[in-house]
């Protein structure tokens, strides 16, 4: 009888193992990172190599699209293009701003003029810009994330989105951040109003029940994030897929986007893949201005 | 040979001598056994001479293959990936991607050969018919590929996946 031997299988090193991970997809490269405590580790290095040399590039910008649903039923939209202020290398998670000099209605460094959104479908969105958000408390709010290129001329005059991520947005007066319902929610709970009371008290105590966190206060989005992060419920509140930090302009409830904490590794997935938002109502083209006559010669209808 | 030869045919009919782990002796030409960084500054630091150059960590087979790679690709000029922040696993051509049909323990003595003679196109070739293996693969099957030994905790290893739950969702 033959007996079958198994062929000796040399074992790679790490450092050659981590070789062939260089041509690993972000989105398989994060799932590896359950290997080991090492690969966990130096995956991470990966990814914030391959982030850098993506995202450290002043065009490379992203967008968020907010849609408030007025009395729950009438939609309505703002749009806001973000620039890329900071990566936590720890935790792989990037900080974009809202640069709050940059001319309404324009996008990237160069003040590229925006004539409106183009959406899946026949939507066109014509709000411009960076604009504040006239909102109520009650407002149900969504928001979708995207990427996109701002390096963009007339001859190319439609601006191609990729989708990132979307979820709902709810945050109550008090600032309350319930992350209860989380599993089915791709965001965490987000902080969209600001108290304007500066009430320093930012209990995260959780004594009766620690899947709520209080934040009262702007400053203390950062002790909030690192809650999340170190809390005792960090799994639940690891769900998060985005934070989007606003604040608001005046006591009428005029809230500007300020500032959208994101996976690093969902952003280079989102890059990589270039990803299009195939739910309705999601962006499919940022339109520069003079370039909704491409529309009109494709006879597209504009809403 | 011709006497108007040039000095690049010339060079092209030199042979080097080269032994494997063992003890075979190979002999290749000088050009394209200079495709490894290693033999190449070897040559530089020894001067022209008859000895074979001893290769303790390649083994015969892998050797042959290796100069097969290096013969075939003798006239291709080699660019370093490095800087290339765009690594893809998509562009192997079709004679590469036939010599890397081999079982995966020939793949990853290559890996190694190719490490340790530092032949910069070949460890990228194969590490990219790798990867290409195991795109698909569950983190059990790459630990098991790999011999890799998962030292989380239970607890650790649940916070993990679930930080990259979102992977599994397109």
């Amino acid at each position: 009888m033959k007996i079958y031997t198994k062929p000796s299988v040399p074992v790679l090193p790490v450092e050659l193992i981590l070789e062939i991970f260089k041509y690993i997809p972000t989105r398989n490269l994060c799932r590896f990172m359950v290997l080991s405590r090492t690969f966990d580790t130096e995956i991470k290095k990966i990814i914030v190599k391959r982030f850098n040399e993506t995202f450290w590039n002043k065009h490379r910008r992203l967008l968020v699209f907010l849609t408030r649903y007025i009395l729950d039923l009438v939609p309505a939209h703002n749009g806001f293009d973000l620039t890329l202020d900071k990566l936590d290398n720890k935790d792989l998670i990037a900080t974009f701003i809202v640069d709050l000099s940059q001319p309404k209605g324009t996008i990237g460094p160069n003040h590229t003029s925006i004539w409106g959104l183009k959406l899946r479908g026949d939507g066109v969105v014509r709000n411009p810009l960076n604009e504040p958000i006239w909102t109520l408390p009650a407002d149900r709010k969504e928001a979708r994330i995207y990427l996109f290129d701002s390096d963009t001329d007339r001859d190319h005059p439609l601006i191609r989105a990729f989708y990132v991520t979307k979820g709902n947005l709810r945050a109550s007066d008090d600032t309350i951040i319930d992350c209860v319902n989380c599993d089915n929610n791709p965001f965490e709970k987000t902080v969209v109003n600001n108290n304007d009371n500066d009430d320093t008290d930012n209990d995260t105590s959780n004594s009766n029940n620690d899947t709520k966190i209080k934040l009262s206060n702007m400053d203390n989005a950062e002790g909030w994030w690192k809650h999340d992060l170190i809390g005792r419920k960090h799994h639940k509140a690891f769900r998060a897929r985005a934070h989007l930090i606003c604040k608001n302009e005046s006591r009428y409830q005029n809230e500007m986007l300020r500032e959208v904490r994101v996976s690093a590794s969902m952003l280079l997935v989102a890059a990589d893949e270039k990803r299009k938002d195939r739910g309705v109502g999601g962006v499919k083209f940022l339109v520069v201005e003079g370039g909704q006559s491409s529309f009109r010669r494709r006879g597209c209808v504009i809403s | 040979m011709a006497t108007g030869s040039t000095s690049t045919n010339i060079s092209e009919l030199k042979k080097i001598k080269l032994t494997s782990s063992e003890g075979t002796e190979f002999v290749v030409d000088k050009d394209v056994g200079e495709k490894s960084i290693l033999l190449k500054n070897m040559l530089e630091d020894v001067g022209e001479n008859d000895m074979a150059i001893p290769l303790p960590n390649v083994t015969g087979p892998i050797l042959t293959k290796v100069i097969e790679y290096c013969t075939h690709h003798r006239d291709d000029f080699f660019i370093s990936q490095d800087d290339d922040n765009k690594k893809t696993s998509d562009d192997i051509d079709e004679w590469d991607s036939e010599f890397c049909k081999v079982d995966q323990g020939t793949l990853f003595e290559l890996i190694l050969a190719a490490n340790y003679l530092d032949i910069k196109p070949l460890l990228d070739l194969t590490c990219k018919t790798v990867a290409n293996m195991i795109k698909g693969k569950s983190p059990e099957e790459i630990r098991k590929t790999f011999n890799i030994a998962n030292d989380f905790t239970p607890e650790e290893e649940i916070q993990v996946k679930r930080e990259n739950e979102w992977c599994e969702e397109r």
